[in-house]
């Protein structure tokens, strides 16, 4: 008999979203759908490089922020 | 040639584009291209995997010869300013930032002790810190001491197209400055852009005027021509204004006359 996988809420740009724990942030953005060098990421408030993406491992209550650039002047 | 300075950086466009307002993400890439900007500013937002087409990153970073400069609009404080500064560095592999802290959003006027303090810190980070700011010769004096690359004082108000309603305080700050004096904000015309580069502003940052027209790839093109036509006349040497008539021709001789 298996473990059921633990499902985990976290905050994805101020809305609820769940998702497998052990989840990277990687998964998430392949999940969500933007491709990883258009975006910036943060993880309750501390930026998450591309690099460190994989092994960055999300908890149950993180506030991630997933941020491109949009037209401004 | 005829090159602006922004730190480590040389462009030869003196016109830049924000991104803002245009009716879609391809007329606004033909304005860039028409405009000749070297530098473009962007915005920072929260992706919205309903609208995936916002993202400029790709098409932006595709046109040759683009640097961006990522803008800290939506902060209200220093400490906003900064955290959004960081995270767009991370994403734009860009040095410039174009701090710009306007907590209301009726007159979005910048704040000038939250922009001072911003740019410090950031100056200190390394980046190329081009603040956006009230036309204040004093507050533009403290930002180039702190280390700034620029400073980017307004016309007048934001999108309002009012035009130089600064003029005399931007003339102070420019004959105060160290370093480059770009208009920002409030152009509405190409023969505004064309005056403030007269009057020795070293490049302009026009958004509204290009994004709202009916053609905007033409109306880039031509503010390209107007700043280029304003400067040139600057390094040209303007002739000073008189009270009273000079005559171009001569005034003696003219046939049937006595002597």
């Amino acid at each position: 008999m298996h473990k059921m996988p633990q499902i985990i809420t976290i905050q994805v740009n101020g809305e609820p979203f769940t998702l497998p724990g052990g989840s990277s942030v990687s998964d998430l953005l392949a999940g969500i759908g933007p491709e990883e060098k258009t975006v910036a990421t943060v993880v309750n408030d501390s930026i998450v490089r591309p690099e460190n993406r994989p092994a960055a491992s999300l908890e149950e209550g993180d506030r991630v922020e997933i941020l491109i650039f949009a037209g401004g002047g | 040639m005829d090159l602006l300075h922004l730190g480590s950086y040389t462009l030869s466009s003196r016109l830049i584009l924000g991104t803002g307002k245009f009716s879609s993400a391809s007329v606004m890439l033909e304005a860039v291209k028409a405009s000749g900007a070297e530098l473009v500013t962007v915005a920072l937002r929260r992706f919205n995997r309903e609208q995936p087409g916002d993202d400029l990153f790709t098409p932006l970073t595709s046109i040759p010869g683009i640097t961006l400069m990522p803008n800290t609009s939506g902060a209200s404080t220093a400490a906003e300013a900064v955290h959004a500064a960081r995270i767009a560095r991370e994403l734009s592999g860009s040095p410039f930032i174009k701090v710009e802290i306007h907590p209301n959003p009726q007159h979005l006027m910048p704040d000038p002790i939250e922009t001072y303090e911003a740019s410090k810190i950031l100056a200190k980070e390394g980046f190329l810190v081009m603040p956006y700011i009230p036309a204040d010769p004093v507050l533009a004096k403290r930002l180039e001491e702190a280390g700034c690359v620029s400073v980017m004082p307004l016309g007048s108000a934001i999108g309002s197209g009012q035009g130089l309603a600064t003029a005399e305080m931007l003339r102070i700050i420019i004959r105060e400055s160290n370093i480059p004096v770009i208009v920002d904000a409030g152009l509405r015309s190409p023969s505004e852009a064309a005056l403030a580069m007269e009057m020795g502003c070293d490049a302009v940052l026009v958004n509204s005027a290009v994004a709202v027209a009916s053609n905007p790839p033409d109306m880039a093109e031509a503010f390209a021509e107007a700043v280029a036509a304003g400067r040139k006349a600057f390094r040209a040497g303007i002739m000073e204004k008189s009270g009273l008539a000079a005559a171009t021709s001569p005034l003696t001789s003219f046939l049937g006359s006595e002597a």
